[in-house]
């Protein structure tokens, strides 16, 4: 049994049903729920400012009513809700593990649990009689950045499932690459949390980052060593056992055995992407960050890159957040995607869909409305 | 702490200096003309000095112990540079290696490379000016002890300080243990010094080192509790400039310098 503590916080994934009155209520998705505030997940529109309640459905059948007022409302994704009064969530026997058996009808880890401190209970819907999906291997919760008073990144929320790509979206300096870094753990959000596999990337970051990696344009190996240098190095770091045989592995697998002992740095740029994805393979890593992976790459080489990486997501090894700002590999590539514009996220879904469902021709074009126009598409709330 | 990771940041250094006559050539080229010229001036010095006194150890033992000392300082800052100049710092500190073993690899490297230029400074010294650290005795041990650690001290303040201003900072790095040499008393006793420098150098490790050599050359015995209150000192230095970068890297990672390190300053 946990003690919930009076800073615990409840990330979860709930079914709720919310409306300025009980009447007609509509219904959304709790993903985050702390004392003082929740969010709701929905396509459905509030007006910021506005009061409401929101009911949230509890794992054995109880529901929890809360009131608030809207704090910011982001159109398609959700909107935030301050409590009226600081809630104390229901019992922690309801939420986490009864006498350590998992409650019915949810898969309830419970983790992260400091005496004192915060406690943490990561929450997941069971599916109508089946098997509880697999959590996430990426949480982000709430993400903000500011640089004084300029918002980079703002109350980013979104999970990348085993075996799922996802293409985080965006125009230049829409706070893609700085999420990015957040979830590196080089660079501190100001609010919000990263959860890598359930660990805190904050309170736990090597251990966090010895499930991920990343390949990036911006950040090239060093030049002054040789491919298999480079390789041995970071295996080392990312304590990959049996080395040697991994990385004559990953040089056959990218095609790189005739560089083994060739200096990265004289390397063509798709060549050194190669090299770059070599490396961000060589722990078989659970998450796999990738910013523009095939912007060097000529079309032969991408496509073939982006096999790889559908081979490695296919096969459940792990999930992917792939940045990209060709929208034909996106749609190629992703399961989903998250559209980012000015630091939020204004968009979530099928790349093969969302052009319909908004009236655009392609995902290019609904990129361009997204990146220009987001008030045509009814988005933009909170901008 | 996982001593592979520390490894890796040793290894690439070795990768580096392998077949680069660059990088090798410094870790013993400059002490060397430093004997050299030093070993010549001891000679002369002995001819026109009172007899008796023999300039050797007194001068050129001071003159190795200091390049040594240096050599350790530029060994930690010059692995720390390599990734600044490859601007490798986002893979490093993208992935699971922890500050405490990045530093504990950057040292690692450190007592590699010092002990190239050591052991050309110790041939040099010996065969050609005849100076034999036996007449330091057991106290050679602690000697290079506190030099060692003060060494590994000022080099981890000069990464922090590059980490925190950017590469071009790098220019403040280099003239650090020239800096500290007037205070430490290499070439002559604490006591020619004026009161307030004399105050600042009972704060610095190296003062008491050759303090302690300067007791033994003239015939007399070093104070153990000197030096040991100099190994402490050194000690508590390594704890704080830990602790010093370990802030730095916050900063950094607060700022987003880490993430943006080229632009100098995000804040």
């Amino acid at each position: 049994m946990i003690e919930v503590k009076e800073k615990t916080r409840f990330l979860s994934e709930l079914s709720c049903a919310f409306g300025p009155t009980p009447d007609a209520p509509r219904s959304g998705t709790i993903t985050s729920i702390g004392l003082r505030e929740c969010f709701v997940k929905t396509k459905a529109i509030v007006i910021e400012g506005q009061d409401l309640f929101v009911r949230v459905w509890m794992p054995d059948n109880r529901w929890l009513r809360l009131s608030g007022r809207v704090k910011y409302h982001m159109s398609g994704v959700g909107f935030g809700v301050v409590f009226a009064a600081p809630t104390r969530p229901p019992s922690a026997s309801g939420l986490g593990r009864r006498g350590g058996r998992r409650v019915a009808g949810l898969h309830a880890p419970c983790h992260n649990v400091f005496k004192g401190e915060t406690a943490e209970i990561r929450m997941r819907k069971t599916e109508a009689g089946g098997a509880a999906p697999a959590p996430g291997v990426l949480s982000v919760e709430g993400l903000r950045k500011t640089y004084g008073a300029t918002v980079a990144v703002e109350a980013v929320t979104f999970d990348v499932r085993p075996g799922e790509i996802v293409g985080l979206l965006g125009p230049n300096g829409a706070g893609k690459t700085t999420t990015i870094s957040m979830i590196l753990g080089v660079l501190e959000p100001t609010a919000g949390a990263v959860f890598i596999e359930g660990i805190d990337v904050r309170r736990e970051r090597s251990r966090a980052l010895g499930r991920t990696n990343f390949a990036a344009v911006y950040a090239p190996l060093p030049g002054n060593l040789t491919v298999a240098q480079s390789l041995r190095v970071f295996g080392m770091i990312y304590g990959v056992a049996r080395l040697q045989a991994r990385i004559d592995e990953l040089l056959a697998e990218f095609d790189l055995r005739l560089f083994r002992d060739t200096k990265c740095g004289v390397l063509s740029s798709g060549e050194q992407t190669r090299v770059a994805l070599a490396k961000a393979m060589l722990n078989r890593p659970h998450l796999l960050l990738l910013d523009e992976p095939t912007a060097s790459l000529d079309p032969s080489s991408a496509r073939d890159i982006r096999a790889r990486m559908r081979g490695f997501a296919s096969r459940g090894e792990g999930g992917v957040l792939w940045t990209s700002h060709n929208m034909y590999e996106v749609e190629e590539v992703c399961d989903r995607v998250l559209f980012l514009s000015k630091g939020r996220i204004l968009l979530e879904g099928d790349p093969r869909a969302l052009p319909r469902e908004h009236g655009r021709a392609s995902l290019e074009e609904l990129f361009i409305t997204v990146a220009r126009e987001p008030l045509s598409l009814g988005l933009g709330g909170g901008l | 702490m996982k001593a592979r990771r520390a490894a890796a940041v040793f290894v690439r250094q070795l990768y580096l200096m392998r077949g680069s006559a660059a990088r090798v050539l410094p870790l013993f080229a400059w002490v060397a003309v430093d004997i050299i010229l030093w070993g010549f001036i001891t000679r002369y010095l002995n001819t026109v000095a009172s007899p008796g006194f023999n300039f050797v150890p007194a001068l050129l033992g001071a003159v190795l112990l200091w390049d040594f000392f240096a050599r350790v300082m530029h060994g930690v800052t010059t692995a720390f540079l390599e990734d600044v100049w490859a601007r490798n710092f986002l893979n490093f500190f993208a992935s699971p290696l922890k500050i405490s073993e990045y530093l504990a690899g950057l040292v690692l490297s450190s007592v590699a490379t010092s002990a190239v230029g050591l052991a050309v400074m110790l041939l040099l010294a010996g065969a050609v000016f005849g100076l034999s650290f036996a007449a330091y005795g057991l106290l050679l041990a602690p000697f290079m002890l506190v030099l060692f650690l003060t060494g590994v001290a000022l080099g981890i303040v000069g990464t922090a300080v590059v980490l925190r201003f950017g590469p071009a900072s790098e220019w403040f790095v280099w003239p650090l243990p020239a800096l500290v040499s007037p205070f430490a008393g290499v070439f002559y006793p604490l006591s020619t010094l004026p009161a307030w420098m004399r105050g600042v150098s009972r704060l610095l490790p190296p003062s008491y080192v050759f303090e302690g050599m300067r007791a033994v050359v003239a015939g007399g015995a070093a104070s153990w509790s000197s030096l040991g209150w100099g190994a402490l000192l050194a000690c508590v230095y390594i704890l704080l400039v830990c602790w010093l970068f370990a802030r730095v890297h916050r900063h950094a990672v607060r700022t987003g310098l880490i993430a943006r390190y080229s632009a100098e300053s995000v804040s």
